[in-house]
């Protein structure tokens, strides 16, 4: 979901973006992200933005809807927060915050 | 072969619903993301996408099996079931009082017959009351016995293990459809109140009736029954058995045609059990008492195989009349619009 915060994005620009943003540590493949796009698209969190046709192929691009950003919202805030109390609890430990 | 045409075959392992929806853009993706020169797909690509596919089948099989028309399948088999399986349990204790035999509590043989019997007759009370965790509760307890029993006959008589095991696989159906959550007393409304009496009514007379079997059995004892014969006790014990086969065609004729189908393909096992191997004489998995090879094999393998067909005869016909269903739309839409 994070991938398509800022813009539209098709499958390929999806992998390739979490790709970017976990620092290579995750690697999307088709079966997968297609279920979990198949599973964001049904619970009404993501809808199609457009579809191309490049070289041949049909190139669908997804976006947000307006209950996917609040959900994204909700649960980056509450990541934010978690990751907080540990770097508070690593400081008071005397680990590295 | 190119790559593109080994991406295409690998997608054939995804459900048709999904493969429909996403298959060209997945080509896409996996092309685009494919190295120079790569002529099939990875190792990699190749896992992720057949264990996607092995999840969402499996989600679609569990699915349907929870879905809202197999509810109402299972509340509706498990009312009729819990009345055979209490009918069929009690018919030897009601046999054995007739001719004053004292009921036997000191090996497996005897409790477990009477665990089965008392659970059946809960289970069968508690549905129709409406206590579904009650009916659970009783109905495992009387497949746990029924399976001690099994257990427990195996070596000594294999015969009466083969014969009886059309009960045990209707036990187990009817515990799993127990188990089943539903709304109270769905099974009864879809059955229809007055139709599950007539059941109720003529599972208690055909368990009953096992004691003019008794009388049957001994009527060549002139000292314990008196004067004999009485054939009109045949009649009777046969018409009764009829009348309860006849009430159940007839409550499952008047009920959806989807709901009835779904209740035959649960109830085919057992019946198929019980036609091929139901009886001690002419058994076809028995020979001199003793059990053959293959009977082992058969009574494992044989119910699975017919549920498994049923369902794929019930899903084949119901594809087909929707199928039907839409040629005859579009052919009125077509006369429409001439």
């Amino acid at each position: 979901m994070a991938a398509l915060a800022d813009q539209p994005r098709h499958g390929y620009g999806v992998i390739e973006d979490v790709k970017d943003i976990s620092d290579g540590q995750v690697r999307l493949y088709a079966g997968t992200l297609y279920a979990v796009l198949d599973r964001l698209k049904k619970d009404g969190l993501i809808e199609v933005d457009r579809e191309e046709i490049v070289h041949s192929r049909l190139r669908r691009y997804y976006r947000l809807t307006g209950i996917g950003a609040a959900r994204l919202a909700e649960r980056s805030e509450r990541m934010r927060k978690q990751a907080g109390v540990a770097a508070h609890r690593l400081a008071l430990g005397g680990g590295v915050a | 072969m190119s790559l593109e045409a080994r991406y295409r075959r690998l997608l054939l392992v995804l459900p048709t619903e999904h493969r429909v929806a996403y298959g060209d853009e997945m080509l896409e993706v996996m092309l685009a993301g494919a190295e120079p020169g790569q002529r099939r797909p990875s190792p990699r690509e190749t896992a992720d996408l057949v264990r996607t596919a092995v999840w969402m089948r499996v989600g679609q099989v569990f699915s349907r099996v929870t879905d809202g028309r197999w509810r109402g399948v299972a509340a509706v088999f498990a009312v009729i079931s819990t009345m055979m399986l209490a009918a069929e349990h009690l018919r030897p204790f009601v046999g054995d009082a007739s001719i004053g035999r004292a009921i036997v509590w000191d090996d497996v043989d005897g409790w477990s017959r009477i665990a089965q019997a008392s659970g059946w007759l809960l289970a069968a009370g508690c549905v129709l009351i409406g206590w579904r965790v009650a009916a659970v509760v009783a109905g495992w307890l009387a497949v746990a016995a029924e399976a001690a029993w099994l257990a427990s006959q195996w070596p000594l008589w294999q015969a009466d293990v083969v014969a009886a095991w059309w009960q045990w696989i209707l036990a187990v159906t009817c515990a799993i459809t127990l188990s089943v959550r539903t709304v109270r007393g769905h099974g009864i409304r879809l059955l229809g109140a007055k139709r599950v009496a007539w059941l109720g009514a003529l599972s208690g007379l055909v368990a009953v009736s096992m004691f003019m079997d008794s009388l049957v059995h001994l009527r060549g004892i002139p000292e314990r029954v008196g004067p004999g014969p009485w054939p009109w006790i045949d009649v009777v014990g046969a018409a009764l058995l009829g009348g309860y086969g006849l009430t159940l065609l007839v409550s499952l004729a008047a009920v959806d045609g989807w709901l009835r189908r779904r209740v035959l393909v649960l109830l085919a096992p057992p019946l198929a059990m019980l036609a091929l191997a139901g009886s001690q004489v002419g058994n076809p998995l028995l020979a001199g008492g003793e059990a053959l090879p293959q009977t082992v094999a058969t009574l494992l393998i044989l119910p699975l195989a017919v549920i498994v067909s049923a369902l794929v005869m019930v899903h084949r016909r119901e594809r087909r009349m929707v199928l039907l269903r839409l040629g005859r739309q579009a052919e009125l839409a077509k006369a429409a619009q001439d």
